[in-house]
């Protein structure tokens, strides 16, 4: 007799904690199941967001629009038939030496130093500044006034 | 229970105790299954009403936003449109639509006055009449925008909602309307790419086209500059690929914005580069002389007596830049004479002519991307009269892409040029048809750069680029008469001339002369000037290198024995 209540107690331990595992699971699969939904919501909303940027990107891209632009903000205009060359190092202006005078403030070992870019990509990254800088005088106007 | 049982049990002793015992033991394991499937009920309902219930009161209150926001609830979205370098042409988008219940509505003038500040196009009265209406259900605004929606949602009306639906957006406006389209309101085209790959596109797919946004912009802004300086009607210009067929650009003006197409006229909407059939005039003569050197054995040699009108039957043909002299071929061709042309077309004959204008696709419509396509206007009965009037385009209409893709035919060795606004999957589009010799192809582009750099053409030129081509100036035909005061000024020409890899052609409708041009409405002051300012700016656009031209060696230069003087006596023109 007290075989069988351990061995009914057994199994009924196995039923319950079976059947708590079970839900357990399908819980997890339920939660796992509304979290893929809510993704899926949020993909569809970010990717129809998406689709509003782009669209609106090409208006805001129109060339007639940028033309007005550069021409109202910017001091550039349209390149000449003769501005674009097929290989710059064989443009023999380019190859001079260069005749421009030092900048006023640069040290004159600067400019010897400073590599010939012919990459027109190339952007100089600026440089610190000249110590001498705090004493130049700016004022050339009052300057001339007081002479 | 069973320990209940136990301790209450009637003690029996022998056979019977053990048949008691079974029962009890049967009740008790009954018992335990009734439990266990009352816990589970328990169980499932805990599971139903605390759990899962959040989320399903949740969902009955999305299901019905989340319906009109599925995507596949509404059909397949249209696929987009773009252009050669995947700039957007056309999308579709899901905009929501505003409607009322006019029930729920609590305060109507406030209401209204709210939604007049959010959407100010709102009609006020018609705005009033919905909101106060009888029904459950009234449009307030369809298509508004995001921004709009966001405003509306705040003010937390409940008597407000959204309906989703799909709007066709073209983000570049007029600049492509005639070639890229547009559709109904339920997504079906109507014209243009929209119209012929609508199977396509209602699929979903993307259509990719052969155009460059920046070169159409080009050639929209000279060709309208043109329109304006000499105060014309109407024009078209397009650029090719030479040997593929590709069009890079392809405008006609007026044009009308496609997200506004109801309120675009009938004149606006006609496409006039591949629908309108116009008599382009000299521009024949590119291909009456390259039948010509095609068909016979002559040199630049071969002289045409110009010195005296033609006549024929009722016709008289004369020269507009008349020389009165006898003529070798490249002079006929750089001064464009009516006469010379006419004696070409006598030599090689009706027949041989009719065919050789044929092969090149412009007696026919055209097999092209889009279905808005124009027939060519032939005469059909080919006399003799005709074969000399179809040798400098008088009598004979076609569509301006037709007589572009024709020129591209000509000065890339000859092989037939079929135009396309979608290049095919597999990238072998090189033309396989041969419809004249290398030789002819050659001795024409000298003849086209002749044109350019010493006849009517001049003002097409531009620095650092060999640029070949022709001027058409034809009177247009009104009631069935000749109009003198009505011109159609066109220019055709190609660049570099050594080989070819860009046809552009401009045509301007009924330009009057200005100024600047003393007067003159003819092809060689009104479009050469619009080609030259494109190639320009073609060049800045595409990094077309200018030093690659070397004046020394143009091949023009070839055909200046060939010209002569006033005065008959065989002298170089200066160069």
């Amino acid at each position: 007799m007290k075989g069988n209540i351990i061995k009914y107690g057994v199994v009924i331990a196995l039923v319950v904690s079976s059947g708590g595992v079970l839900m357990n699971v399908s819980q997890q699969v339920q939660t796992a199941e509304r979290e893929v939904k809510r993704y899926d919501r949020k993909l569809a909303a970010k990717e129809e967001s998406i689709r509003v940027l782009k669209a609106e990107w090409a208006y805001l891209n129109n060339p007639a629009r940028l033309e007005l632009l550069v021409s109202s903000g910017l001091s550039l205009s349209a390149a000449n038939s003769m501005d674009i060359i097929s290989d710059i190092s064989n443009d023999e202006e380019s190859n001079k030496e260069p005749s421009v005078s030092s900048p006023v403030f640069a040290p004159a070992n600067h400019v010897n130093s400073a590599p010939l870019h012919r990459d027109i990509s190339y952007v100089p990254i600026p440089r610190k500044s000249p110590v001498n800088i705090k004493n130049a005088n700016f004022n050339n106007n009052n300057n001339g006034g007081a002479r | 229970m069973w320990k209940h049982s136990r301790y209450n049990a009637i003690s029996i002793d022998g056979e019977r105790r053990s048949s008691v015992y079974m029962a009890q033991s049967r009740l008790s394991i009954l018992a335990v299954c009734f439990v266990l499937a009352y816990f589970m009920v328990v169980l499932r309902l805990l599971d139903l009403a605390i759990i899962q219930g959040e989320v399903s009161s949740y969902d009955t209150a999305n299901s019905k936003i989340e319906k009109s926001q599925d995507v596949s609830a509404i059909s397949a979205r249209r696929g987009d449109i773009y252009d050669r370098n995947g700039f957007l042409l056309a999308t579709t988008l899901k905009t929501p639509s505003l409607f009322v219940d006019p029930l729920l509505v609590i305060d109507a003038g406030s209401l209204s006055d709210d939604l007049a500040v959010i959407i100010p196009q709102l009609d006020k009265s018609k705005l009033d009449r919905v909101l106060h209406a009888k029904n459950r259900f009234g449009w307030i605004a369809r298509n508004i925008t995001p921004a709009q929606q966001q405003d509306i949602l705040n003010l937390g009306d409940p008597s407000l909602g959204f309906e989703y639906e799909y709007k066709r957006i073209y983000p570049q406006g007029e600049l492509f309307a005639h070639l890229v389209g547009y559709t109904d309101r339920d997504g079906l085209g109507l014209a243009g790419i929209e119209r012929s790959y609508n199977d396509v596109l209602s699929t979903g797919k993307d259509v990719n086209l052969t155009l460059d946004l920046r070169l159409q912009h080009a050639v929209k802004r000279e060709l309208s500059k043109a329109i304006s300086d000499f105060t014309a009607i109407a024009g078209t210009g397009v650029i090719l690929d030479a040997k593929t067929g590709e069009i890079l650009a392809g405008v006609s003006l007026p044009d009308f914005n496609l997200n506004t197409v109801n309120k675009a006229s009938k004149n606006q909407m006609f496409n006039r580069l591949t629908l309108g059939v116009y008599e382009l005039g000299s521009m024949f003569k590119i291909f009456s002389t390259a039948a010509l050197f095609d068909l016979h054995d002559v040199d630049m040699g071969k002289t045409f007596d110009a010195r005296t009108p033609l006549r024929v039957g009722r016709f008289t043909i004369n020269d507009y830049h008349a020389e009165k002299r006898i003529l070798t071929v490249p002079e006929v061709f750089m001064h464009s004479s009516n006469i010379g042309s006419a004696l070409m077309g006598d030599m090689i004959g009706g027949e041989a002519l009719r065919k050789f204008y044929s092969d090149l696709g412009l007696l026919e419509p055209m097999d092209f991307d889009i279905r808005e396509i124009g027939k060519p206007l032939v005469p059909s009965i080919w006399r003799r009269s005709t074969t000399l009037t179809a040798s400098y385009g008088h009598g004979l209409a076609t569509t301006p892409l037709q007589m572009s893709a024709a020129v591209a035919s000509v000065v890339n060795g000859g092989m037939l040029v079929n135009p396309m606004l979608v290049k095919p999957s597999n990238d072998n589009i090189k033309s396989e048809m041969r419809v004249m010799s290398e030789d002819t192809s050659d001795k024409m582009r000298k003849l086209l750069r002749l044109v350019v750099t010493k006849g009517t053409g001049k003002n097409a030129d531009v620095k650092g680029f060999a640029i070949g081509g022709k001027t058409g100036t034809a009177e247009k035909s009104v009631n069935g008469r000749y109009d003198r005061k009505k011109l159609i000024s066109s220019f055709v020409g190609a660049f570099p001339m050594d080989d070819p890899k860009y046809v552009l052609m401009i045509m301007v409708d009924e330009p009057k002369g200005n100024k600047k041009s003393y007067g003159y409405a003819t092809a060689g002051w009104v479009a050469a000037p619009a080609f030259a300012r494109i190639v320009t700016s073609m060049a800045a656009i595409l990094g077309l290198p200018a030093d690659k031209y070397d004046p020394q060696k143009d091949i023009s230069l070839e055909l200046l024995p060939y010209l002569y003087d006033e005065k008959g006596g065989k002298k170089l023109v200066s160069y």
